[in-house]
């Protein structure tokens, strides 16, 4: 039982060639109930363990952002409004479209309009 | 006449066997429940069709099936077989969810880890079941109720059950609706299914940003087995929430996955050929697979209580039945059960933390069982 867990342990740190060089792979020798339970117990500890670590980061992280914020200011406007003209996504285009076509009809109209009043440009 | 003979003796109706029946009407039924329930049908009708397909019987000579080296189809298969379709499925799944929830109440990420308990419990099962320690590692992934991780698993530690229990994830995840609300109810108090939740805090862009690169080095330095998976999911989160680069995520949420899901479900229903799918190993897969789906429902659940005994701020214990990683059919399951009880109790936000850690769960899990098992 003690091998196997110092094998499973190696095997997860993607070692097992160096200092202490595996006998045999896992998987054939976990061929039994006793090998297969210690197996799914250690793979279940690690699965609850990686999720821990990441719940306490997400807890600490408003606290540890807020300590930032007095070097690393969030500003308010969303990135994309300044980032690079390819991050435009179709919506964009969509509103670019109307007013375009909101112009172009003020335009006819003031264009076709009698009273020169109503003329702007 | 000779010529004519010879030719009926190369048509499917000449070598059609009762397996091939079996497995076309199985397809054609996929089809139905896709068109007339909605079950799953962006995966149950290629998956259906390619069922069909699959089970054409082919003359001999002919290279056409999934498995005739050189053939069309094998080409197909190949994204499933080396494993490149899931993580692509991931990347544009990493690209559509909104990791808020979960950022916003931390604790609920654990229920993602306690629904992985089926995972574990069902590769116990088939290894005493006499399943070899591979085939009972890819099994249990059934359990994760993520049909791309249960792919990606399968493809590496059991090939030869992977349609089997492709189609058996797929299954129970299309038949989430039916399998978790007499769990649920059965595991709970009339009272905790009215427990009502505080509402989520709101995230800043900056923690949504930070997330994804934070929550993958985390995961992968623990268990690099889940890299792929995992890189890709968490990538896919980065194009979305970093704002800039909009266009490659909507790219990845819409027409990449679109067109990786019709080839990997088309692959793999290609892959349901009678003579290796209708084996007794299928049905116990599927009988394991469904007591694999109901222990994490029940893990995710009872774990929940199991919270609240140390909480002032009680969870509703129907949000861990969410921890199964089926997004976000299982939270609308929490939210449906949930409004039985109370119709103006709102649990989807809720229930779509322990959804997504279920996800990041189950590729933890698979890639753990990938590492030990190899």
């Amino acid at each position: 039982m003690q091998m196997l867990l110092k094998q499973i342990g190696l095997k997860l740190l993607g070692q097992g060639q160096g200092a202490f060089p595996l006998p045999e792979p896992v998987g054939p020798e976990a061929n039994n109930l006793v090998d297969g339970a210690v197996v799914a117990l250690v793979g279940l500890m690690i699965v609850f363990c990686v999720l821990i670590v990441i719940s306490l980061f997400i807890a600490a992280l408003p606290r540890i952002l807020e300590k930032l914020s007095s070097v690393w200011p969030e500003v308010d406007e969303p990135a994309s409004n300044t980032g690079h003209p390819d991050s435009l996504v179709a919506d964009d285009g969509a509103v670019l479209a109307a007013i375009g076509f909101v112009l172009h009809t003020e335009f006819q109209r003031q264009l076709e309009s009698p009273d020169p009043a109503g003329r702007t440009g | 006449m000779e010529i004519l003979k010879d030719f009926f003796y190369t048509t499917g109706f000449a070598t059609l066997t009762l397996g091939n029946t079996i497995m076309i009407l199985i397809g054609i039924v996929f089809i139905f429940l896709a068109i007339t329930k909605d079950y799953e049908p962006l995966l149950l009708v290629p998956i259906g069709m390619g069922a069909i397909v699959g089970n054409i019987p082919m003359a001999a000579g002919m290279s056409l099936s999934v498995y005739d080296e050189g053939s069309v189809l094998s080409y197909l298969y190949f994204g499933v077989s080396a494993g490149v379709y899931p993580p692509l499925i991931f990347l544009g799944i990493g690209a559509m969810t909104d990791f808020s929830t979960m950022l916003s109440n931390p604790k609920l990420v654990l229920l993602g880890a306690a629904a992985q308990i089926g995972v574990f419990l069902t590769f116990f099962g088939a290894l005493w079941l006499g399943f070899q320690p591979t085939q009972a590692g890819a099994i249990g992934i059934i359990g994760g109720a993520d049909g791309p991780t249960a792919i990606f698993l399968a493809s590496k530690l059991a090939p030869d059950l992977l349609g089997a229990i492709a189609i058996a994830a797929y299954s129970y995840m299309a038949l989430v609706p039916v399998i978790q609300p007499p769990i649920m109810k059965l595991l709970t108090s009339r009272e905790e299914r009215l427990i009502r939740m505080k509402p989520p805090r709101k995230v800043s862009k900056r923690e949504k940003m930070i997330f994804p690169v934070a929550a993958f080095l985390i995961s992968t330095m623990i268990a690099p087995g889940a890299v792929v998976l995992l890189g890709m999911l968490f990538f896919g989160n980065l194009l979305k929430e970093s704002l800039v680069t909009e266009r490659l995520a909507q790219t990845a949420r819409t027409a990449m996955i679109d067109v990786v899901t019709i080839l990997l479900g088309f692959a793999v229903g290609a892959s349901t050929q009678a003579d290796t799918f209708l084996t007794q190993n299928s049905l116990q897969i599927f009988g394991l697979g469904a007591l694999s789906f109901a222990i994490a429902t029940a893990g995710g659940v009872l774990f929940a209580k199991f919270m609240n005994l140390f909480l002032t701020e009680k969870i509703n214990p129907l949000v861990g039945a969410a921890g199964v990683s089926a997004v976000p059919d299982s939270a609308r399951v929490v939210q449906m059960v949930g409004q039985q009880e109370d119709p103006h109790n709102f649990l989807l936000m809720h229930a779509m933390a322990p959804n997504v850690a279920g996800v990041v769960g189950s590729a933890i899990a698979a890639g753990v069982l990938w590492s030990v098992l190899t």
